[in-house]
């Protein structure tokens, strides 16, 4: 992926990788920094600052439960553990609590911009070319294949 | 006499009205449930009512979930006078005609990801709440998880210098035994693509993180490509499209 930043991407999904339940990996890495997130470990986010002295080279795991964290207003004291589960309930509680006149975030168009970009990425396999994600939204260039569809 | 005491019945009411019973019904009416334990919400969710196909399970459902009352038509909780928020947790390829229909009848409008099973459905449902002006929602849940929404408040407060290289994997075993018989979640009509059903969740968290998107490459391969049809008294064999085909 090419991101309109500058920045570059790559990812990976499956559903065939045998003893991977639900193996969910994020990493960014910045100008002057990493970061890096591992769901089988939920609670907790890597760090690492460039800006650091040598002697602390390396990265540092933040528990990212504690209070000065997003979405953990209510839950357990840290160290407990937030979890899937709790993912759903922060969602409901996000919703209801900008009900009836607040705004909701992500709405729709995020999640149309999002189809966007998994439907240029099943086009690019298909045709086996980069694609534009504007090409999905104009409806240039035709579906992605006669045999992407049942 | 009211059985609410005074202190709730302050709180107005919301009706939910959830559509699908399967595991995200279930996550989506736990959250609805816990979320007044956690939060001073200002006001009260109620979970009215729930549908699905086959009664029996959706009124098994329905009592585990603590939802008032089950219906085998998802027109019935659109219809409902006492559902604000109509929540949607069908098979991805369902949700375009339901989100029409709830705006239509000018509910506010929750939905599971993604969108659709493809972009024509996701843009017929985007549409559908922009005509209709109503309150709407799509849910990539994790963006709720503390770990991932500090990442992103990091990456926001510049703690990282400019995002250069994103990358991500997202890998299970849900398809993986070919034994495993032809159902939804295999016709790419109803499930989508794994791109679209896993990927999303990823590209929503690069979109949030770093932004937009603006072009692509790829490839895919569907690995089992037949599978039993139960439809088919068990005998036969279907093609299963979830993800795109190599070209040939």
């Amino acid at each position: 992926m090419r991101f309109r930043g500058g920045a570059l991407g790559v990812f990976e999904t499956a559903k065939v990788s045998p003893r991977r339940p639900c193996d969910f990996v994020v990493e960014v890495n910045g100008s002057r920094g990493t970061l890096r997130f591992d769901y089988s470990r939920l609670n907790e986010l890597w760090y690492g600052d460039a800006d650091e002295p040598g002697e602390l080279y390396g990265m540092r795991r933040i528990r990212a439960e504690h209070q000065s964290h997003p979405q953990t207003e209510g839950w357990w004291s840290i160290g407990q553990g937030i979890g899937y589960g709790a993912s759903f309930v922060n969602q409901a509680a996000d919703l209801l609590a900008q009900w009836p006149d607040g705004e909701w975030t992500p709405d729709l168009e995020t999640g149309l911009q999002v189809q966007a970009v998994c439907e240029a990425m099943e086009r690019a396999a298909a045709q086996r070319r980069w694609v534009n994600v504007a090409e999905i939204a104009d409806g240039t260039r035709g579906a992605a294949s006669a045999s992407n569809t049942d | 006499m009211s059985g609410a005491p005074e202190w709730q019945s302050a709180e107005p009411e919301v009706g939910i009205g959830i559509i699908g019973y399967g595991m995200m019904g279930k996550a989506h009416s736990y959250g609805y449930t816990l979320a007044p334990h956690i939060r001073a919400l200002g006001c009260r969710p109620r979970l009215r009512v729930i549908s699905g196909r086959h009664r029996g399970a959706v009124e098994s459902a329905a009592r585990k979930y603590g939802v008032q009352r089950a219906v085998t038509d998802w027109r019935e909780v659109v219809a409902s006078p006492d559902v604000d928020i109509i929540d949607i947790c069908t098979p991805p390829g369902t949700h375009a005609e339901i989100v029409e229909a709830a705006a239509q009848a000018g509910k506010a409008i929750v939905c599971e990801k993604p969108l659709a099973s493809d972009y024509d459905g996701a843009r017929c449902a985007a549409d559908a709440v922009r005509r209709a002006g109503v309150r709407n929602a799509i849910c990539f849940n994790y963006r709720k998880l503390p770990a991932l929404a500090l990442m992103n408040q990091l990456i926001d407060e510049g703690r990282i210098g400019q995002p250069r290289l994103w990358r991500a994997t997202w890998l299970s075993d849900e398809f993986l035994d070919p034994e495993i018989p032809f159902d939804w979640r295999f016709r790419r009509s109803q499930g989508a693509s794994t791109i679209a059903d896993l990927g999303a969740h990823l590209v929503d968290l690069a979109g949030w993180m770093v932004g937009d998107v603006e072009s692509v490459s790829a490839q895919s391969q569907t690995f089992v490509t037949e599978r039993t049809d139960p439809a088919n008294g068990g005998s036969a064999k279907t093609r299963s499209t979830t993800t795109t085909p190599r070209p040939l």
